[in-house]
């Protein structure tokens, strides 16, 4: 029961993580209907200007705001720069360019930081409480931190007129045009916004993975997999998924742990875990393919 | 007076297709004008050239400056109001929402504030529905809701697309009832495209009659309403 515990609080950790990966994707995906397959990449490299920043002697907790700036910066001026002349270009065209973009960030990222792991130390203190035997203080950092995000987000989208606008253009391009919507901004803005999400998701798991340039490829995949489970046009759907992925793939790992051990049948165990996010996607494109909380688009062709 | 819309020599293509011919009219201050003609004549063509909403070619100018080329939502914040052919609501935002979205390029938000109790003056049904998603609205509703957004621009000129569209013949009448009030107490200029020709007639001061992208005849609005031969060979009526 304990461990089971455990792994459920571990699984909330990894699931904020990649509950911001999936709304960056999804911030994306409203707005234009692409998957951009370089968001983890771009949250790679986030995560080692964070580094990077906090090596010239910044607290971390400073660092972190300067580097989700810098990367909203980069978010938009990819949009505005590689995207923008090709909003007209078929849809293998913007996925070629996303592959591109991803090699670019992460060639870049090793080019300047070198291949070799680095350590990032956890922002978060080494204390002991009630509980810390369950669960550990940078995950309960992640959790809280991703928390405070999504409310911010949340706040943002609701109340404020530039929020509101940016829901009409990803909804309704043409007519959020005639409401005298800057639409090609909005779009721009929504990248820079999924930047700095990926910024946060990255500086945040860069110390529970080790920085590497590889850090957030299976992320990435456990973020789409959160994406589709939550519904892949629903932000909130894709929190929900996020978390519930991460603590999807704890729990069913732990139950074949109960099963190897019980029965001395290996099913399934702590090595397939990105096999169960891969099973998600598939299932879920099967059975359900607008997800839990999406809602099923008619288009008129 | 003066003319607020100039058009001269409008040339409009989707893609390879040339949908307008050189089409040329003009819109006085504090007028309506109406564009009929039958199916593909080029009356909506025609409103979304104004708004660059197609490659055009010709010069449209608004009160003397030229708007051609200009991106849509520039267009939109000098004061024309486009409420679009389908209406163009915003379906999953509310009611409410929709009017701010509208309002959002306003920098004067008092003036705005006064532009929403007109247009629940107007439209009170649309008072009681504010928190109702908008995608759950009645087709007249929709279209109060769209006449109401393009208000709330706080327009000089509105470019209305077949508001009759698809609605009752009580809800025509009652959108029509307010639409010359809107332009009587609120001062909008009106470009009108109807294929109900005998009410657009009605409303409208001026008339042009569109034939496959091309000013076929254009008169005060109660002459082309006279006139049986015109009537008989444009309008089908």
């Amino acid at each position: 029961m304990e461990q089971l515990i455990q792994q459920v609080g571990s699984g909330l950790a990894n699931g904020a993580i990649y509950a911001c990966v999936a709304l960056a994707l999804v911030m994306i995906f409203v707005s234009t209907d692409h998957i951009n397959f370089a968001q983890g990449e771009m949250a790679m490299f986030s995560a080692y200007l964070t580094w990077q920043v906090i090596q010239w002697g910044v607290n971390f907790w400073l660092a972190l705001p300067l580097v989700v700036l810098v990367s909203f910066v980069i978010g938009v001026a990819v949009e505005r720069i590689i995207l923008r002349p090709l909003h007209n270009a078929p849809v293998l065209s913007i996925v070629v360019i996303f592959i591109g973009l991803l090699a670019i960030f992460h060639s870049l990222a090793g080019a300047i930081w070198g291949h070799t792991i680095k350590v990032f130390d956890s922002p978060f203190p080494h204390i002991t409480f009630a509980g810390s035997g369950y669960i550990g203080p940078h995950q309960i950092g992640m959790i809280l931190v991703t928390i405070v995000l999504l409310l911010l987000l949340f706040a943002f989208f609701r109340l404020t007129p530039l929020g509101l606008a940016m829901r009409a253009a990803a909804q309704n391009p043409v007519s959020a045009r005639l409401a005298g919507v800057r639409v090609d901004w909005m779009l721009a803005l929504g990248w820079g916004l999924a930047a700095a999400i990926g910024a946060v998701a990255g500086s945040l798991v860069a110390p529970a993975v080790y920085l590497e340039p590889n850090m957030m490829a299976s992320i990435l995949l456990y973020g789409f997999a959160g994406a589709l489970v939550g519904g892949i046009s629903s932000p909130g759907g894709a929190v929900a998924g996020g978390f519930i992925v991460g603590v999807l793939e704890n729990v069913i790992a732990y139950a074949g742990n109960l099963l190897e051990k019980s029965t001395g049948i290996y099913i399934i165990g702590n090595g397939e875990k990105l096999t169960v996010a891969l099973i998600i996607v598939i299932t879920v494109l099967t059975l359900k393919p607008s997800g839990l909380f999406g809602h099923v688009t008619v288009k008129r062709v | 007076m003066a003319a607020l819309l100039e058009v001269e020599g409008l040339k409009a293509y989707y893609g390879q297709t040339q949908a307008l011919h050189g089409v040329s009219f003009s819109l006085e201050q504090g007028g309506i004008t109406t564009l009929l003609g039958a199916n593909g004549a080029g009356k909506t063509t025609t409103l979304r050239a104004i708004c660059s909403m197609v490659r055009t070619q010709g010069t449209i100018k608004l009160d003397g400056e030229a708007i051609a080329g200009v991106a849509t939502e520039e267009i939109v914040r000098r004061g024309v109001g486009h409420v679009p052919e389908g209406r163009g609501t915003f379906t999953n935002l509310s009611v409410e929402e929709n009017l701010r979205v509208a309002a959002y390029t306003r920098s004067d938000k008092a003036a705005a504030d006064r532009d929403r109790d007109m247009v629940f003056e107007y439209f009170p049904i649309l008072k009681a529905r504010i928190n109702q998603q908008a995608g759950t609205l009645s087709g007249g509703e929709q279209q109060m809701l769209a006449i109401s957004r393009a208000l709330m621009l706080g327009p000089r000129l509105m470019l209305l697309d077949e508001p009759s569209f698809g609605l009752a013949p009580l809800i025509v009448q009652e959108i029509f009832r307010i639409m010359r009030r809107i332009n009587a107490e609120a001062k909008v200029s009106m470009l009108l495209v109807e294929q109900n020709a005998a009410l657009a007639l009605d409303l409208a001061d001026h008339a042009y009659v569109l034939e496959t992208g091309r000013v076929v005849m254009s008169g005060k609005a109660a002459d082309v309403k006279s006139d049986e031969a015109i009537r008989k060979s444009y309008l089908g009526y």
